[in-house]
């Protein structure tokens, strides 16, 4: 389970830092409150699995990770990017040649300025994801383009020389370092000769971390808050992603991360792609009558478990053979594609599809991850309260951390009701509120009295001061209150 | 800390008597405006811990402005009323990540039931009122309710009372019966004498024929009442709210206390 983070320099974030992370995790706080970017810190950061490995002056060839394949098949970085309509771009790198990327940041204060990444088998970028954005065109791409980021541990079990790179990483993120700070000396890597892919090593399994260790003998400088634990950290370099194009961010997670494989990001854009032909090959073989439970949960979600039988099929897509499409099929009636219902039943489908592969898929040695945007979005607040009571008892006892924004004080009310009905342990849940002010992201957190205390009362968690319109929880007044 | 962080005052008390008087002290332009925390349950016992589930996410990063009200019940002393507020204060600072906060109330300069800590690091104030006036020194225990009965014995409130109900018996005579006629009455009839203001407040309210919880026959009385008898018997709770009121105030600010 993923218990903090640090970031610095990351999207809209100058500095923050959050820990104290649980099993289920509400993110709530006014737009550009830093949620979203706190959702995609964690899932590049997470994701980052793909075995490199680093070379430059200072360090010896150290491990580090590039962005795998999340749970449901997409490349991390290129989803992030796509959210926010960013054109897909080179950033940093020379020529892909023998397996190696030669990598050169412009920025002045990026502490690691020149460095050789050895990445025999790049991330190739599915025609999927190329068609799908206009402004993404193959012309455009290039292989190298989806590095821009590489992750390293600080922990025990790490190499001295990945140690030293965390280190020298860490230290961007002390509070006094940042955008535009330069007080962090630089570290000049010459461009060595690209090593064959016989050479490089492969990352250790991050499951595998103990959840303390000591900093490498690189590090120059203390880590400011939090030294002895492992930290996971993160080196990205792409500059539309770094605060006020800083040029490169760093970020660290400390607890038991997730794998790539295990991690399902789920926003809006879920609602209408399809998913991989990949996914559901993997699923059908991992998650036995997965298409049948799909259907006795979204018949729950529905409300019409009696009234309704039909059963979920997956098809071709028939624009695209690499994907998939959901389809239900009533008994007596044609199938119909679930492209042709609502978004409120498209989005219910989806997310209970994936939740239903992840969490049989999830083990105590590989926990998984969900972090999901806005999960209020389309739904009817009748059916937002099923959806979310049946999420609770899917991941109920499974090793999976969620982490979910919202506006909704329907979410927010409905997971504490949850709690208070026992559906979901109490100690299982915290609320986080966020503030953003000149990029320092600034959090309180509740617990389960707390969020129910408040509610009861007609308080707004989501909010930090009024509402400015006159709406509250409840209005209930016993004018003949008994005493 | 900026302005858009700042809070509002949460008042924290065990009953719907509390709330009533506080809202109509607001209403009547006596106390500054409050948020009033009140839940499902009531009692002396949820109080603390009503505060730590309320105010518990603001604190350290919002201002925190709390007004605790509490009763002196019977076998119950000031000073461990105090020290369960200081305790219960230590464990939320704790579990907030400053466990080193230091948590100290100090005892007002002008009024000796009521209990101020500050924690300027924090921007944590808290004002501690302790209902101590007893309408007579028999009483068991003393309450929110002594304070409603003293305004109500007052023969304004009476005459406000008994106008709204279109009678022409004098204020005078209805405070003898409630604080003199009906006490002898019982007295005479071997039942024991009434323990606490709360059993006067339910005579007065039969008296008058108001029908209605003594919570909401608290608010009629304070609505009935003379401006400068409820400035003179809630001079400790107004006292208290300034406290939390006026930031520019010092920590201890009894001297600038009106007497």
């Amino acid at each position: 389970m993923i218990d903090s983070i640090q970031i610095r320099d990351f999207r809209g974030i100058r500095w923050g830092e959050v820990d104290g992370f649980k099993q289920l995790n509400l993110l709530v706080g006014p737009n550009n409150s830093g949620k979203s970017t706190l959702l995609e810190a964690i899932y590049l950061g997470c994701t980052a699995g793909q075995p490199a490995h680093w070379e430059g002056d200072s360090f010896e060839p150290a491990q580090v990770s590039l962005s795998g394949r999340d749970f449901l098949g997409d490349l991390p970085l290129l989803r992030v990017l796509k959210r926010h309509r960013y054109h897909l771009r080179k950033a940093g790198q020379g020529p892909y040649r023998d397996g190696c990327l030669n990598i050169s940041i412009s920025s002045p204060a990026a502490p690691l300025r020149r460095f050789q990444l050895h990445v025999p088998d790049l991330p190739i970028l599915p025609d999927s994801l190329r068609d799908m954005d206009s402004k993404i065109s193959r012309i455009e791409i290039d292989e190298g383009a989806q590095v821009a980021l590489f992750a390293c541990a600080s922990g025990r079990d790490a190499g001295r020389a990945e140690r030293a790179l965390a280190g020298r990483i860490l230290q961007l993120l002390s509070p006094t370092q940042g955008a535009g700070s330069t007080r962090q000396k630089t570290v000049q890597s010459g461009h060595k000769t690209p090593s064959g892919p016989n050479k490089q090593r492969r990352t250790a399994q991050r499951g595998a971390r103990p959840s303390s260790g000591t900093a490498g003998p690189g590090q120059q400088t203390a880590i400011p808050r939090r030294p002895p634990a492992a930290q996971h950290c993160i080196y990205l370099w792409y500059p539309d992603l770094t605060y006020h194009s800083a040029g490169v961010a760093a970020w660290s997670l400390t607890g038991k991360l997730a794998s790539p494989e295990h991690v399902l990001f789920f926003d809006v854009s879920n609602t209408h792609y399809h998913f991989y032909k990949t996914f559901l090959r993997d699923t059908m073989t991992r998650v036995p009558g997965w298409t049948y439970k799909i259907a006795d949960c979204l018949r729950e979600v529905l409300g019409i478990a009696r009234s309704f039988d039909f059963h979920v099929q997956f098809l071709p897509a028939k624009d695209n053979d690499s994907l998939i499409q959901g389809w239900i099929a009533p008994r007596d009636q044609p199938a119909l594609p679930i492209d042709a219902y609502g978004d409120g039943t498209r989005t219910a489908l989806k997310i209970l599809a994936s939740l239903l592969s992840l969490v049989e898929q999830a083990t105590a040695d590989s926990p998984a991850v969900l972090l999901w945007e806005e999960p209020e979005l389309f739904q009817n607040p009748r059916m937002l309260n099923r959806l979310l009571r049946e999420i609770a008892r899917l991941i109920e006892g499974k090793p999976l951390q969620l982490f979910m924004t919202t506006h909704s004080l329907e979410v927010v009310a409905c997971v504490a009701m949850l709690v208070r009905e026992g559906l979901l342990p109490a100690d299982s849940l915290r609320a986080f509120r966020f503030s953003l002010e000149e990029g320092t992201l600034r959090s309180s957190w509740f617990h389960a009295d707390n969020l129910l205390s408040w509610l009861e009362r007609g308080m707004d968690p989501r909010i930090w001061d009024t509402l400015g319109v006159p709406l509250q929880f409840t209005l209930k007044e016993q004018e003949e209150g008994a005493e | 800390m900026s302005a858009a962080m700042g809070g509002s005052i949460d008042a924290f008390y065990e009953g719907m008597t509390e709330k009533k008087i506080l809202h109509m002290l607001m209403q009547r332009g006596l106390l500054a405006k409050v948020n009033l925390c009140d839940g499902k349950e009531t009692g002396k016992t949820e109080v603390n811990r009503r505060l730590r589930d309320v105010v518990g996410p603001n604190v350290g990063t919002k201002q925190v402005r709390c007004l605790v009200l509490r009763d002196l019940d019977e076998r119950e002393t000031m000073e461990r009323i105090k020290q369960g507020l200081q305790t219960a204060l230590q464990a939320l600072y704790r579990e907030r990540g400053h466990p080193k906060a230091v948590v100290r109330f100090v005892r007002h300069r002008a009024h000796g039931n009521v209990y101020l800590h500050t924690c300027t690091e924090l921007d944590v104030r808290v004002a501690l009122h302790i209902a101590t006036y007893r309408h007579l020194p028999d009483f068991c225990k003393s309450t929110i309710d002594d304070y409603v009965l003293r305004v109500a014995l007052h023969h304004e409130t009476a005459a406000a009372l008994i106008k709204r109900q279109g009678w022409s018996i004098s204020s005078k005579r209805i405070i003898h019966k409630v604080t003199s006629e009906i006490p002898a009455l019982l007295k005479q009839n071997g039942i024991p004498m009434m323990g606490e203001a709360k059993d006067f407040i339910h005579f007065y309210a039969a008296l008058l024929r108001v029908h209605t919880s003594p919570a909401v026959f608290a608010e009629k009385i304070l609505h009935h009442a003379p401006e400068s008898e409820l400035r003179e018997v809630f001079a400790p709770l107004r006292a208290a709210a300034e406290f939390l009121q006026d930031a520019s105030s010092p920590s201890m600010p009894g001297d600038r206390l009106p007497a």
